[in-house]
């Protein structure tokens, strides 16, 4: 494959991914009564607005509650980003480097539970956080996935490939177990958990379900959620509205990935291993 | 200053799950200021041992004491015990400075004392150049230099070192084989080296232990060994190659060793009474003993061979040859030596001329005895502690 | 002897206090509902009533029963079977093409990985425009190449790849970055070792080198994908509703519409044992040819 070709077809792939986002994009600049105007022809106005204009944006930025919702997702996402971070270092260091009884189960438990999307026990899952009296709250919405199976397999399998040694070094040289993970066994998996962080955080974008389920509240929904409710099948939709307000909400998780993202590729953020 | 810190091991045992011992009961008292190399082969548990030492593996009975101070049951980090790694473990996130600083950081240590210490470090074991470099940009011998730095820094009262020269190339490790020992007689702490080289055993210790299967084998100089192995498997453990075995056997007051024979009259005092009444011996003969016999070697067993190969090494030269004399059972002698043996024999010799047949000899209080399970005869294994 | 057992008791209870958080979470979250689900799955509890009867394993019948729900399982396989390599295989390609080229490398990134982040219900409706039968941008570019136009959602046997394209569409990003922290992590010099054997193409060196080293990447990326996969909800809940015929009609989506639209706690919690049942296969399956190996290690 020649330079020329090469260089095409990495940019035609990448294009067919933006494209849709780029469409949402184009229809969030264009005015409702331009929506369909060019849809009938092929034309370059069928993908650029003719009379490109903000109006969308200066409403999506007025409904009463977005800017809270897009709060909430951005706060539900560093949390929970955080928190399974957290909670994913723990066990994983006891995992790797800790004897105890139902070790072996536990981590089986863990492979097994990687299989389950946690979507498919949502009617049970509202029982529990129900009972906890923690529906329509944020840590009810929180709570379910703060801790992540992913997560876990992800760092234990980092801290498999840190020596040993290093932990021994490192206790022999004073450190307790606490220091031994904080300045032996962490700045070298550095990687892994700025890729289990980063991934968590943006998976949050993804929810649809549960938060639909477990909080009815308007102002502490999440943005996507509320945009969904934008749409309204029987009536005409303010798409402009939609889009423009879906592409804010993109913008925050966009730029945190685009900070962290080199982060990923650095060697040992991933995966099972070498 | 020299710190007074005696290791007293006693009955120290370790087993994993699963039944199979991994430590025999094993004892040890390493004076203060004395270097012990543990030798071995590979699973001999030289290294179970020393992370039992070392706090890093819990041992299943028995007692450790270090100075007047029991720490059978301390935490490492309690122990006031450094080690150096086979592979280092340097902090890969940190400088050499901070690598150094690391275990002084620990002890919560001031910011100037530590600068100090480790300039003085650094100083000692030629870093200062190296300060800011990260391990990953440090060759094998730096790397190594900085490990020792890590552990002397904190001026402990044990060291503990597993195969520290075995990443290194041959050259490099001649050369920090004598730094190691030069930088253990200043600090006089006292040391215990874990190798599977025989020829580190032989060059640093006070005393070697050698083990095998977690069961200790001899203890004692290097020199002694060598002279008066306990068994076949020190006496093939600790010398460049090991002996040369024949067999022998005990009849009317000689033995013989196929067409030779050696008379009991030739032999020291108290090897003859330890062969009275026994048949089947094994002879063990080191190939740098053996002399290129002439008519004078009267009382010297003799041995005729056939060369079948030759290899030269610097000024000496390691000749194989093969001899009707009367080999060993190789595979029961195998299993002793715990090690694979063949029925040919090696004379190593600086002299460079050699014919195609060879007639050797060799001094009868040079020649070791041993019984059919592999102990020597007549000679007493140094196994005082 | 106590004191040393009282160290090894001490390193357990240092363990199990590290791992709790996550043993609580795991109790709590997972094993808790999956077994009181399984427990609502022999009832015929419905929300909003105050009396739970036992059913036995009625709802299980019904179920059996139910041409629907055959149709669920097989969309949602189907679909699964689809999207998995799919996106897998993208993801894959994606990274190959764009790694270790220079400055334009977060770029791509960025762009691969905007889908994930993309607020999917908006997205959703951009596809249906994309894909609308007569204005629809795709139906546009085939009339203008002369084709016929395609039914995108409105044919049965179109409705389910359509769905599986935008699954592919959302997921292959995520794959690609975590294929090229993988590729990031293979050793130089085994391309030089592959070279020196006589690995010349470009395939040779993905065949010796790449495909085996990745393996455990690999691994890893087809069981998240396939998490993600089968829980797909939001095309079938917001364009199809599960129309037409039920050729949209998944399961994750089956459960909800039993669950929270008609309240059939007992009968949609029966479909949840067999999605489990059924997910539990595929991750056995996968664990087998996958790396089962790298899994346990």
């Amino acid at each position: 494959m020649n330079r020329f070709s090469s260089l095409t077809l990495r940019f035609l792939l990448a294009a067919i991914f933006v494209a849709p986002i780029l469409l949402a994009l184009a229809a969030s600049f264009r005015d409702n009564s331009e929506m369909y105007r060019h849809a009938g022809s092929l034309s370059f106005w069928t993908f650029l607005p003719s009379e490109p204009t903000l109006d969308a944006y200066r409403r999506a930025i007025a409904l009463p509650r977005l800017p809270m919702q897009l709060f909430n997702t951005v706060l539900l996402g560093f949390v929970m980003a955080t928190g399974t971070a957290v909670s994913s270092l723990l066990a994983g260091y006891a995992l790797s480097r800790f004897r105890f009884r139902g070790r072996e189960a536990l981590f089986l438990l863990m492979l097994f539970t990687l299989f389950i999307p946690v979507d498919v026990i949502l009617p049970p899952l509202f029982f529990v956080i129900r009972d906890l009296g923690l529906i329509d709250s944020f840590w009810g919405l929180a709570l379910p996935f703060i801790f992540s199976p992913v997560g876990v397999y992800l760092i234990r399998q980092a801290i498999e490939e840190v020596p040993r040694e290093l932990d021994h070094a490192a206790s022999l040289d004073g450190a307790g177990l606490w220091e031994v993970l904080r300045t032996a066994i962490l700045p070298n998996i550095r990687g892994a958990v700025i890729a289990c962080w980063l991934m968590h955080f943006v998976f949050v974008w993804e929810w649809y379900l549960w938060p639909l389920t477990a909080m009815r509240r308007d102002d502490g929904q999440l943005a996507q959620v509320a945009i969904a409710g934008l749409i309204d099948p029987l009536r005409s939709t303010d798409y402009a509205l939609v889009f423009a307000a879906a592409i804010l909400t993109i913008v925050p998780a966009f730029i945190v990935f685009a900070l962290l993202q080199r982060f990923l590729t650095s060697s040992q953020a991933t995966t099972g291993g070498k | 200053m020299i710190a007074m810190h005696k290791l007293v091991l006693r009955s120290v045992t370790k087993s994993y799950t699963k039944g199979t011992t991994v430590l025999k009961p094993f004892d040890l008292v390493a004076q203060s200021g004395e270097l012990i190399v543990l030798v071995g082969p590979s699973g001999c548990g030289k290294s179970t041992l020393l992370k039992l030492i070392a706090g890093l593996e819990k041992l299943d009975d028995g007692q450790i004491l270090l100075g007047d101070r029991d720490i059978t049951d301390a935490e490492p980090r309690q122990r006031k015990i450094a080690m150096v790694f086979q592979n280092y473990a340097l902090y890969p996130h940190l400088t050499v400075r901070e690598n150094l600083a690391y275990p002084l950081r620990r002890q919560k240590l001031r910011m100037p004392a530590i600068t100090e210490k480790v300039a003085m470090v650094a100083r000692q074991l030629r870093l200062e150049e190296l300060l800011d470099r990260r391990p990953s940009q440090l060759s094998g011998g730096q790397k190594q230099r900085v490990a020792m730095g890590r552990a002397i820094i904190r001026e402990p009262d044990l060291f503990l070192l597993d195969e520290p020269l075995s990443n290194l190339d041959a050259a490099l490790r001649t050369h920090v084989r004598g730094e190691i020992r030069d930088l253990q007689r200043r600090l006089g702490t006292t040391m215990i080296y874990v190798t599977h080289d025989q020829v580190e055993a032989q060059t640093l210790a006070d005393r070697v232990v050698i083990l095998r299967d977690g069961e200790v084998q001899q203890i004692g100089p290097p020199q002694e060994i060598y002279a008066r192995p306990a068994n076949i498997f020190a006496a093939a453990f600790l010398g460049a190659a090991p002996p040369n075995f024949l067999a022998g056997r005990v009849i009317n007051g000689r033995i013989d060793v196929g067409q030779a024979s050696l008379p009991f009259s030739d032999l020291p005092g108290e090897c003859r009474t330890a062969l009275a009444g026994r048949e089947q011996v094994y002879l063990g003969l080191r190939p740098e003993l053996l002399r290129a016999a002439d008519d004078h070697y009267g009382d010297h067993l003799v041995l005729h061979g056939a060369v079948s190969s030759r290899e030269i090494v610097g000024n000496t030269q390691n000749v194989y040859f093969r001899t009707d004399t009367a080999c060993a059972d190789m595979t029961r002698l195998s299993a002793l030596a715990g090690r694979y043996l063949t029925d040919e024999l090696v004379w190593t010799t600086e002299n460079s001329n050699t014919g195609d047949t060879v007639k050797l000899a060799i001094r009868p209080e040079d020649i070791l005895f041993f019984d059919a399970e592999g102990q020597a005869i007549g000679t007493h294994g140094s196994d005082t502690l | 002897m106590t004191a040393l057992s009282a160290q090894k008791r001490a390193e357990a209870r240092i363990g199990l206090v590290l791992a709790s958080p996550a043993i609580l979470l795991l109790v709590l979250l997972v094993v808790l509902p999956v077994l009181a689900t399984a427990g609502f799955s022999l009832t015929d509890y419905r929300l909003g009533t105050q009396t739970i009867g036992f059913a036995g394993l009625d709802n299980y019948g019904t179920l059996w029963n139910d041409p629907r729900f055959w149709q669920s399982v097989g969309n949602t396989a189907l679909y699964t079977l689809i999207v998995v390599p799919g996106s897998v295989g993208l993801g894959l390609g994606a990274a190959l093409l764009i790694e270790g080229r220079g400055w334009l490398r977060p770029f791509y990134r960025v762009a691969y990985f905007l889908p994930v982040a993309s607020t999917f219900i908006a997205m959703a409706i951009v596809w249906e425009f994309l894909m609308n039968p007569s204005v629809g941008l795709f139906n546009q570019i085939l009339f203008a190449l002369g084709l016929p136009g395609i039914n995108f959602f409105g044919n049965a046997q179109t409705a389910l790849f359509s769905m599986a394209a935008i699954g592919i569409w959302e997921l292959t990003g995520f794959n690609m970055v975590l294929f090229m922290a993988g590729l990031a992590a293979i050793p130089r010099d085994l391309y030089d070792a592959c070279a020196v054997d006589g690995g010349e193409s470009g395939w040779d060196r993905f065949r010796m080198v790449t495909w085996p080293m990745l393996g455990p990447t690999t691994f890893f990326v087809a069981i998240i994908t396939m998490i993600r996969a089968v829980r797909v909800f939001e095309v079938a809940a917001v364009i199809t509703q599960g129309r037409p015929e039920g050729a949209t009609e998944v399961l994750l989506y089956s459960i909800y519409v039993q669950a929270f639209q008609y309240f059939n706690i007992g009968y949609a919690a029966a479909l949840i044992v067999v999605f489990l049942v059924v997910t539990a296969l595929i991750a056995l399956v996968q664990a087998r040819f996958g790396g089962g190996r790298e899994a346990s290690r």
